[in-house]
């Protein structure tokens, strides 16, 4: 029983990792900009079905790693500059909310149209094994996905607070009529970080990649949890959704160990509905 | 004439014409009513998964079924009327396939109905068939849908998840074990397979030590690996797609070395099912490669899969959709003719002797039914098909086996008897 519990523990753990990534882009888009990010799961979608075809013609998952963000980045430009900007400021949350969904749709649906609907897989980019015990092993890859999305959240975090553009940031997000009146380029602003959020959820797509199947609408399977992850850890907070993210998996993982992992799910959810009960706001409030 | 005979003349002369003029137009109306039945087309419906997780099954079955109908519409129709083909998508959601059907017979008056692959949306529909006299010939392979759940409306041109168990068990008593553990979707399906093989098993000497059921599209099997009891010594897995690619390679980084039997291969590459590729066993309801038929099935099978575009290892022309099951929507619309043909059918009030016309039917191998021939099962409407054992092996699928109608009937008796409605 003890190495059913270390494995799912460490199973969880690094899931935990990887939906903290991919919320937290969530969050940030959210905290800065109030647009709650439908197509946040098509882009993470994205990201994996770039990392297929950049992984098919070059040979190597690690060329995904530099040049997915860059597709992302671009396509994140392109929907930023034909559809958000111009319902940002001063629209209300329901037109950000209808026009993501719209979003969903459409991303969803040209990558069908691209990459067709049969699931495809990628050989894994570091086929090794972790000894555990007995004849148990784990997955070698997973682990340094944990360990990059660790990595990428904790750039993200020295990003915000060391960096002047991660100052910009923060400080449009609390009051973007004094920061534009004291010179910062707010609307520049607001792309650099639904860009910066966009492309947070495609990384995790190239993470997720070798270890799943791809298809054109996996952002399903982890926007629902992204979206839970946010909204108990608090709306814009980034230590709050880091620890949402672990509580959720963690919780997940130990009751799968004595009950259904279905019925596990559920109870995890129930966890997370009594964390809302207790503190409605989210666990560390924005 | 007296005044009184004068009008009674006229009052005769009233009624004949009038019962001249009731003549007339029944008669009329009669043969109206025949030219109608000779010249409006048939029209087909079909509610297949054209997107969501089974969407290459439905593009499959929707492929074949379409290649079948614009054959037979060049060769003359249907008992000489033309065919009309009418599409919607389920979206692997059975809520959405029953809300299409019954536009599909309400609205667009179809009057036969061909439902694709998903047993959730096929399960749906067979209280609707009834309700909207309308007969279906569906894909889907959940046992319940010609036993306890069926009424005489279904028909199902392929075999079930409990044919497939009971070739499965030859093989998996001989070659891989005694002890199995049954994984699979939590919906219809999932269940059928699972549970066929766990009946099948236990008349044979096989246990199932254990199953779970998880949602369609789980992301991470881990959890549900972590389970498996150390004496098991094969998995059965009901699952499609993209979930036999998750199952297989998260089985193989766990360090799970068993043999998984999986309910379908469909559409899966050998090099995506990832390092413990060899593994992969499937019972499933035709050959991917053409090579895998018997000799005198070849020719027929040839013949189909040039009109539908299948190249000899399975593939059609984009590479994306395999051939050993989607042969049920061509084959579907096979027997739909023959039915229409055999009992002189016109309309929904002939759907009785359409019935009747199939109950029992025997065909022969031909371009119609290039799988093989074939009977379809009076008492429960169930094609009776062959089995094939499919396995992934260094580089290809490849056949196996063949495990033929004849051998799993014993095994296999109707549960019902729809003739009783």
């Amino acid at each position: 029983m003890a190495d059913v519990i270390a494995l799912s523990l460490l199973n969880a753990a690094v899931w935990a990792c990887v939906i903290a990534m991919v919320s937290l882009g969530l969050t940030l888009i959210y905290g800065q900009l109030s647009i709650i990010n439908i197509a946040h799961g098509a882009m993470y979608a994205i990201g994996a079905v770039s990392t297929f075809y950049v992984t098919t013609l070059l040979g190597s998952w690690a060329y995904s790693l530099v040049a997915v963000p860059l597709i992302m980045a671009i396509i994140a430009i392109v929907i930023y500059l034909t559809t958000l900007r111009f319902r940002i400021i001063g629209y209300p949350m329901a037109t950000t909310l209808i026009i993501s969904y719209g979003l969903m749709f459409i991303l969803e649906q040209a990558l069908l149209l691209i990459f067709g609907g049969a699931p495809r897989n990628i050989p894994n980019p570091l086929p090794f094994q972790v000894p555990l015990f007995g004849k148990t092993t784990y997955s070698g890859y997973r682990i340094f996905a944990a360990v990059f999305s660790l990595a990428a959240i904790g750039t993200l975090v020295a990003f915000l607070k060391k960096t002047k553009l991660g100052l910009w940031i923060r400080a449009t997000s609390q009051d973007h009529d004094t920061a534009s009146a004291m010179g910062i380029s707010v609307p520049s602003v607001y792309m650099f970080t639904f860009v910066l959020g966009s492309v947070l959820a495609a990384v995790g797509g190239v993470l997720v990649a070798p270890m799943t199947s791809i298809t054109p609408n996996m952002g399903h399977d982890i926007l629902i949890d992204a979206f839970i992850v946010v909204i108990v850890g608090g709306f814009g907070s980034i230590p709050g959704t880091i620890l949402a993210a672990l509580i959720l998996s963690l919780s997940n993982g130990l009751l799968s160990v004595y009950f259904d992992p279905v019925l596990a799910k559920g109870m995890s959810l129930g966890v997370m509905v009594g964390i809302l009960y207790w503190r409605p706001e989210g666990i560390l409030r924005y | 004439m007296k005044t009184e005979e004068v009008k009674d003349s006229a009052i005769l002369n009233k009624i004949a014409v009038v019962f001249l003029a009731a003549v007339v137009g029944v008669l009329f109306m009669w043969g109206a009513g025949c030219a109608a039945s000779s010249k409006d087309p048939i029209v087909i419906g079909g509610v297949y998964d054209i997107t969501g997780a089974l969407s290459t099954h439905g593009r499959g079955g929707l492929m074949t079924a379409k290649a079948a109908i614009e054959r037979i519409d060049k060769a003359g129709g249907i008992a000489g009327r033309p065919v009309k083909f009418i599409v919607e998508d389920s979206a692997t959601d059975p809520a959405t396939g029953l809300r299409k059907l019954r536009k599909l017979i309400l609205k667009d008056k179809c009057e036969f109905v061909l439902i694709g692959v998903n047993s959730g949306v096929a399960v749906g529909a067979i209280p609707l068939a009834k309700e909207m006299n309308t007969i279906i010939f569906t894909e889907a392979t959940a046992r319940d849908i010609t036993a306890k759940k069926g009424n005489r409306y279904v028909f199902r041109a392929i075999g079930d998840a409990q044919m497939a168990a009971i070739a499965m068990a030859r093989f998996a008593g001989k070659e891989l074990g005694k002890n199995a553990y049954g994984m699979g979707a939590d919906y219809e399906w999932g269940h059928s397979v699972v549970g066929m093989a766990e009946d099948v098993f236990g008349k044979i000497g096989l246990k199932m030590v254990g199953k779970a059921f998880s949602p369609v599209g789980t992301l991470d099997f881990v959890p549900y690996l972590s389970k498996v009891p150390k004496q098991t010594d094969f998995i059965v897995a009901g699952y499609f797609t993209s979930d036999v690619l998750k199952l297989v390679n998260q089985a193989w980084e766990l360090g799970l070395r068993k043999p998984i039997f999986v309910g379908s291969i469909h559409s899966i590459r050998y090099k995506d099912l990832g390092p413990g590729a060899d593994l992969v066993w499937c019972g499933t309801y035709g050959s991917r490669s053409l090579s895998g038929y018997p000799q005198d099935v070849r020719a027929a099978q040839k013949a189909y899969r040039d009109v539908v575009g299948l190249n000899d290892e399975g593939w059609d022309r984009t590479g994306e959709l395999s051939a050993e099951y989607i042969w049920a929507g061509w084959e579907g619309v096979s027997w739909i003719k023959k039915g229409v043909e055999d009992s002189g059918w016109k309309s929904r009030d002939d759907n009785l002797k359409f019935m009747k016309a199939l109950e029992g039917a025997a065909v022969k191998t031909s371009i119609d039914f290039p799988t093989g021939g074939k009977t379809m099962r009076a008492e429960d409407h169930q094609a009776m098909t062959d089995i094939y054992v499919l396995k992934a092996e260094k580089g290809h699928i490849v056949t196996k086996a063949r495990v033929a109608a004849a051998d799993i009937l014993p095994s296999y008796p109707a549960l019902v008897d729809f003739r009783k409605e």
